[in-house]
């Protein structure tokens, strides 16, 4: 991976001057490709008779392949020693001494080279081309001559790759790549990039069709070659359909990266046009989807998702409502991401998930909250339903506390104001401010706030606010509340009404007739007593009592 | 890069089907033995642990799906028997524990799924059934052999003790062709007299898939076993009306699978056929005259302009590297995925590559061993 | 804007605490523990120790790693996690329940020298809920049972009490002997606990009846829980049945308070951060007028997720967003009249006000950051990530 990502930069990102070539390449090679190796070299070195080993040659030759000059220099120098003729010594000198004398541009240039912000149209490079020349006019000059020595066979084959043959070069080269290093070093130091590509025909580790696709067809390729080498050579040969689709083999965050790398330098277009596709959208929809699929990379994944314009926001939808929301933290930071990408019904959605989750736990003052936030105030209503019917059920007003913890969210549904007020009711009947609650279950009753199959719970609220000492309700209001009564009990949904709170009637009652509405510990068998009816009658009769009483008092 | 895990269920009979609920975590099968098994996946060794198991029916139980998990926990099941059933996972046998939300607690003796509702309207098997979509409410599409869709809807939001026949689409009866189609169609389709033949044998293989998009609501594809295609179908001023015929199809439809529109511009249709093909259907729709932009909600745009609506189907791919008979199609959760299992006992991966050609992308053996 | 030092750890981070071993186990070094979130079945507590910087001069080089000391796998996330004393710590599980472990032998792994990882011994798990509940939890094995399907007895996983999960710890102050640990969870439940004893709570109250998601102790016998509900309570640790006081936003009551912090010497200041990144200082000498100012740290609305008083300097908060950042806000420069209660002071002023505000970040950390911690005698901030990173500063 890291091979392709160096080449990628050296092709696309460091040449955007178009200078040589060969001095990136030549450290792309020996970082991601190192030869010849080290302990060779120090085997080669410790040896009795170094010029004797068997790999002394292929070692230098090497060496001076991958620019190490100064290493297939410094191994050389005992070879002049065991020369006996003089001119073979003398060959041996010059070998060292053309070794140490190659021509290197950079040093034509004072280092501005290295300047590569500021391309320079290098001023010395006819000056570096002069020396170069005359350098290599004495390569040629010694690698037609013969040598004495037995030793010294593979000397010419050295002169010749310093000369630049590109036959000899190849013979020694270990790969294509290798090669390549040797043409660029002696071929044409000067070569760009496109340059450098259009040696690699001659570089016989790609034998094989040379018309542009570089399929293996000749026997002395490698067999397979790797996609790593693919992904290279489509480089070079600026085939970036092939080089992605070859990436894409290697590894898609390499793909995803190296394509969004190309599409922000602009070489996409060109793709685009060929395969009526966005190449970038669909690696990285393709890597994003990829991490989603993973448990906890889901946030990185949304990040991909998120940067591909087409698709990518609808994916993240899909992928993120379906993140089971085991706590808070998780819920918390789900939907933080759908409502800072705006993706509004899958953040509704997975509140009314995490509601169903409290729902079904019975924490109902979180299933409200998250109702409320997912817009829902039918659902929010049944909750109060429920809510009611516990407080029936047990006598208890258990949601007390709900409704101060949601504090102003209550106003968000009626049924949460009822709640509300009905509690404000019990909260200013215990602390014995009956006027006051009497004023509220009339305005409860009569704004038509309380759902109707409540009345009658309300008006058996009043039986002791009736019964009191004290005069609570005025005429009118007497009067409202008989209304009620003869709405509800007059009423073809009778029975609905006073079935829906049915199993708690009784208790309530009882409750009442002690006048300690919130009391739980009342006896079973006095509540069992009432029925329904009576109940009602009771009122009644509490009603007509009180009206009499409130004419008396205006 | 596939990974299996292989697990027993331990049906006494086959299995019918299997059903993930959302979040993927939890697995309902359902078998020829009676059996209604849910499944929850333990993550720590990646087995699938059995949570509940219960005879859900007097007869052989045919399908399973989930409900969106916004609805609780809740499954419909269909049998041989003519009835569908729906349970829902509840903690209602747990005593009061206070308001707070505390910790509930049920028996493991006790089965927490409860039979909320069993609907017997079907005069045959039921074959498919499929929840719609979660944003228009607990609708569920039932199927059954004799030729009748029903479709069911709860009225509360939050109890689910009351499903009511809402519509139903019947297949025995000639299709009722949108206002564009009527010419044409009507004229090319069977002759009456063949509607009038009792042709069970075929008519019993139905299936049904809603159509998962929000911005068409109301409608699904329905493979309709003896006019050997695929009918999608809208809910339109009160009855189901034929939009688009996907045909083509040379002999039964066993399965059909509405793919997820995520952000494309179409929709995916796959469908699995006794032919031994897997087909993909690409169905593009256009309004007479939408005026997009202009109004805030797209999806009240949507609706205004869904009057003049119009679906144009086109076969885009079909397979039959199955070799037999395809049983099944599904899609993955963002449409880019299909998956198809067949009598040759594969199970088949397709995707689209860049260009948007379809292509296998894997081929998984049942037969095969998980090591 | 700074720059964090990170450091990959592979795990989302969600809790970090330094610690101060009473006994060294060598000079120079700094320990502390870090816990994960949302790996599943993989969460770990993990025990670090790196150099401290005085002996590099304060310069961190490229080679600057904490190393592992010591690691365990930890049931659930870590919501939480809270040096105590005698070499233990205390852990809040996303699985509900609070878990004690005790740090391996000083012995063990002395120095920086060898690089054996040992292992964090739990100790302890202590349940949140009270026995009336716990005490006839089928065990957490499976049982075998018989499904009356014919089939032979299958496994099943018991269906267990749900456990809502513990969302953050505090440890009682000013009690050298026998602290008493509070514990909050999205069940709304405060819970003060006594290491070492009873595995169930001392009390266990609703005290809200939304999610808490932090707790602290203001006094050695008051504490305040922050939630969902967006109330701040005040409550007595002998009566925790009622609060004593509710304070709210006075800008907008309803918003999730995600954190809380009290300062280390002047009790009656707090600190809390919400969800849409707004951070509140507030001065509660008068319960029933609390004093409050409030800073925006981030504009998009990322949520607070930790912050906390600069140990050394006494008019400093920082505070971990989810926006990857971390913000040390000078409250002082941020309006000097704070806390003079100055009554030119206008609320609306500090809004907007940017002075004073440093931000830190990295360009490898870019998901939100969890939880941080400062070490006063280092001067090192340490937090944690869901980049799956450890993010350090030393000043």
């Amino acid at each position: 991976m890291g091979i392709v990502w160096h080449m990628f930069e050296l092709v696309f990102i460091n040449t955007l001057d178009g200078g040589p070539f060969v001095d990136d390449y030549m450290e792309w090679l020996n970082l991601n490709y190192p030869a010849p190796s080290t302990e060779e070299g120090e085997e080669i070195g410790l040896s009795i008779d170094p010029t004797a080993h068997d790999s002394y040659w292929p070692y230098i030759i090497t060496c001076v392949l991958r620019g190490h000059w100064t290493v297939a220099e410094r191994l050389l120098k005992p070879l002049v020693a065991k020369m006996t003729s003089q001119e073979d010594k003398l060959a041996v000198s010059a070998a060292i001494d053309l070794l140490y004398t190659v021509p290197r541009l950079n040093q034509y240039q004072d280092g501005s080279y290295q300047h590569r912000a500021q391309p320079q149209p290098y001023p010395s490079v006819a000056h570096f081309m002069a020396d170069w020349q005359a350098w290599k006019q004495k390569c040629e000059e010694w690698s037609v001559q013969t040598f004495a020595s037995p030793l010294l066979t593979q000397l010419t084959e050295l002169f010749a790759i310093l000369a630049g043959d590109f036959a000899t070069i190849n013979s020694h080269a270990h790969n294509w790549q290798e090669a390549l290093g040797g043409i660029l070093l002696f071929g044409n130091p000067i070569a760009d990039v496109r340059d450098a590509a259009s040696f690699l025909v001659d570089c016989e580790g790609l034998h094989g069709d040379h018309n542009g696709s570089l399929e293996d067809t000749d026997d002395t390729a490698p067999a397979r070659r790797s996609h790593v080498e693919q992904v290279v050579l489509a480089f070079f040969q600026y085939d970036l359909g092939s080089a992605i689709r070859y990436c894409s083999y290697i590894d898609l965050w390499l793909a995803t990266h190296l394509v969004d790398c190309l599409d922000k330098l602009g070489h996409l277009h060109e793709i685009y046009e060929n395969l009526q596709t966005d190449m970038r959208e669909y690696l990285v929809l393709a890597y994003g989807e990829m991490l989603m699929a993973h448990p906890s990379f889901w946030q990185v994944g949304a990040q991909y998702l998120a940067s591909a314009p087409a698709k990518g926001l609808s994916l993240m939808e899909e992928y993120l409502t379906r993140l089971p929301l085991t706590s808070e933290r998780k819920a918390g930071k789900v939907l933080g991401l759908l409502k800072r990408y705006g993706l509004i019904h899958a953040y509704r959605q997975v509140c009314r998930c995490l509601a169903r989750q409290y729902l079904d736990r019975r924490a109902y003052g979180s299933a409200i909250s998250y109702y409320i936030e997912a817009g829902e105030p039918r659902r929010v209503g049944h909750i109060v339903d429920l809510l009611l019917q516990d407080y029936i059920h047990t006598g208890e007003l258990t949601y007390q506390s709900i409704i101060d913890n949601l504090g102003v969210e209550v106003n968000y549904s009626d049924k949460l104001q009822f709640l509300s007020q009905y509690r404000d009711f019990h909260e200013m009947y215990k602390q014995k401010d009956f006027v006051q609650a009497g004023k509220l279950l009339v305005r409860l009753l009569t704004s038509n706030m309380a759902p109707k199959a409540f009345w009658h719970i309300l008006l058996v609220d009043a039986i002791p606010l009736l019964e009191g000492d004290l005069l609570v309700f005025d005429v009118h209001e007497t009067h409202e509340l008989m209304r009620c009564l003869e709405e509800i009990t007059s009423s073809h949904m009778r029975q609905t009404y006073l079935t829906t709170f049915s199993p708690l009637w009784f208790k309530i009652a009882a409750n009442a007739s002690n006048s300690t509405p919130n009391d739980t510990a009342v006896s079973e068998d006095a509540a069992l007593t009432v029925t329904a009816n009576q109940q009602l009658d009771v009122i009644r009769m509490a009603l007509v009592r009180n009206l009499a009483r409130a004419t008396l008092f205006q | 890069m596939s990974q299996l895990v292989q697990f027993d269920p331990k049906h006494t009979d086959l299995i019918a089907d299997v059903s993930f609920d959302l979040y993927g975590q939890r697995l309902c099968t359902v078998g020829s033995d009676h059996i209604i098994k849910i499944w929850q996946l333990n993550g720590d060794k990646n087995q699938w642990q059995l949570t509940s198991s219960w005879k859900g029916h007097d007869s052989s139980v045919t399908k399973v799906s989930w409900a969106h998990p916004e609805f609780g926990n809740l499954i419909a099941t269909g049998s041989f028997d003519r009835t569908v059933k729906v349970w829902q996972e509840s903690r209602e046998d747990v005593p009061q524990s206070g308001l707070g939300g505390a910790g509930l607690e049920a028996d493991a003796n006790i089965n927490p799924w409860l039979l909320v509702v069993s609907k017997k309207d079907a005069q045959g098997m039921i074959v498919d059934l499929g929840f719609a979509p979660h944003y228009v409410g607990l609708q569920l599409a039932v199927a059954s052999s004799d030729g009748v869709i029903r479709i069911y809807e709860t009225g509360s939001p939050v109890k689910f003790d009351t499903w009511t026949l809402v519509s139903e689409i019947d297949i025995n009866s000639p299709p009722v062709y949108a206002p564009y189609l009527a010419d044409t169609k009507a004229k090319a389709a069977a002759p009456p007299d063949l509607y009038t033949t009792t042709a069970m044998a075929s008519a019993n293989s139905i299936c049904l898939s809603w159509c998962p998009s929000r911005f068409l609501p109301n409608m699904m594809v329905v493979g309709c076993g003896r006019d050997k295609d695929a009918k999608i179908y809208r809910y339109v001023g009160g009855r189901w009306m034929v939009y688009e015929v996907l045909d083509n199809h040379e002999d039964i439809i066993h399965n059909v699978s509405w793919a997820p529109q995520v952000g494309r511009s179409y929709h995916l249709i796959a469908t699995a056929s006794k032919d031994h093909f897997v087909r993909i259907y690409r169905v593009d729709y256009s309004f007479g005259a939408i005026d997009l932009g202009d109004s805030k909600d797209l999806e009240e745009e949507y609706e205004s302009a869904s009057a003049s609506l119009k679906l144009k189907a086109t076969l885009i791919a079909s397979f039959e590297d199955h070799h037999s008979e395809v049983w099944s199609v599904s899609w993955n959760v963002t449409g880019t995925i299909l998956s198809s299992s067949g009598d040759d006992g594969r199970v088949r991966l397709w995707k689209a590559t860049s260009t948007g050609e379809w292509r296998e992308t894997e081929t998984i053996s049942t037969d095969q061993d998980p090591e | 804007m700074d720059n964090f030092f990170v450091q990959p750890v592979e795990k989302k981070v969600s809790a970090v605490a330094w610690w101060q071993p009473q006994v060294p186990y060598s000079d120079g070094q700094l320990y502390f523990y870090s816990g994960t979130w949302d790996q599943g079945h993989a969460n770990v507590l993990t025990l670090w120790t790196c150099p401290s910087p005085d002996i590099r001069s304060r310069q961190l080089d490229q080679n600057f790693e904490a190393r592992i000391v010591a690691q365990t796998c930890h049931t659930g996330d870590v919501a939480d996690v809270l040096p105590l004393s005698n070499n233990m710590c205390a852990t809040a599980s996303a699985d509900g329940r609070v878990y004690v472990y005790h740090a391996p032998d000083t012995s063990a792994s002395n120095g920086g020298g060898t690089s054996n990882e040992s292992t964090l011994e739990k100790v302890q798990c202590i349940s949140r809920l009270s026995s009336a509940k716990t005490s006839d939890i089928p065990s957490p094995a499976t049982s075998m049972m018989d499904l009356g399907n014919g089939s032979p007895a299958q496994p099943l996983i018991t269906a267990k009490i749900y456990e809502a999960p513990c969302t953050a710890l505090s440890l009682q102050p000013h009690c050298p002997h026998d602290p008493e640990l509070a514990s909050v969870g999205e069940d709304g439940r405060l819970c003060l606990h006594r290491i070492g004893q009873s595995p169930e709570p001392m009390a266990s109250v609703v005290a809200d009846s939304l999610p808490l998601y932090d707790v602290a102790w203001l006094s050695s016998h008051t504490l305040m829980t922050a939630g969902r509900s967006g109330q701040l309570k005040v409550f007595d640790r002998r009566d925790c049945q009622q609060p004593m006081t509710v304070l709210v936003d006075p800008e907008d009551a309803n918003l999730s308070v995600t954190c809380l912090a009290v300062h280390p010497s002047q009790a009656n200041r707090i600190a809390t951060g919400n969800e849409f990144g707004n951070m509140l200082i507030w001065d509660i000498r008068q319960l029933s007028e609390p004093y409050t100012n409030s800073v925006s740290i981030n504009e998009k609305g990322f949520a607070i997720n930790d912050l906390l008083f600069h140990p050394n300097q006494p008019f400093t908060v920082i505070a971990a967003s989810d926006d990857a950042t971390c913000t040390i806000i000078d409250t002082n420069a941020c309006n000097p009249s704070a806390f003079n209660q100055n009554p030119l002071y206008q609320p609306t002023a500090a809004r907007t006000s940017t002075t004073g505000i440093r931000t830190l970040r990295n360009l490898y950390n870019w998901l939100g950051i969890n939880s941080l911690d400062y070490h006063p005698q280092a001067n090192a901030l340490l937090a944690g990530s869901d980049s799956e990173n450890l993010l350090y500063e030393f000043e």
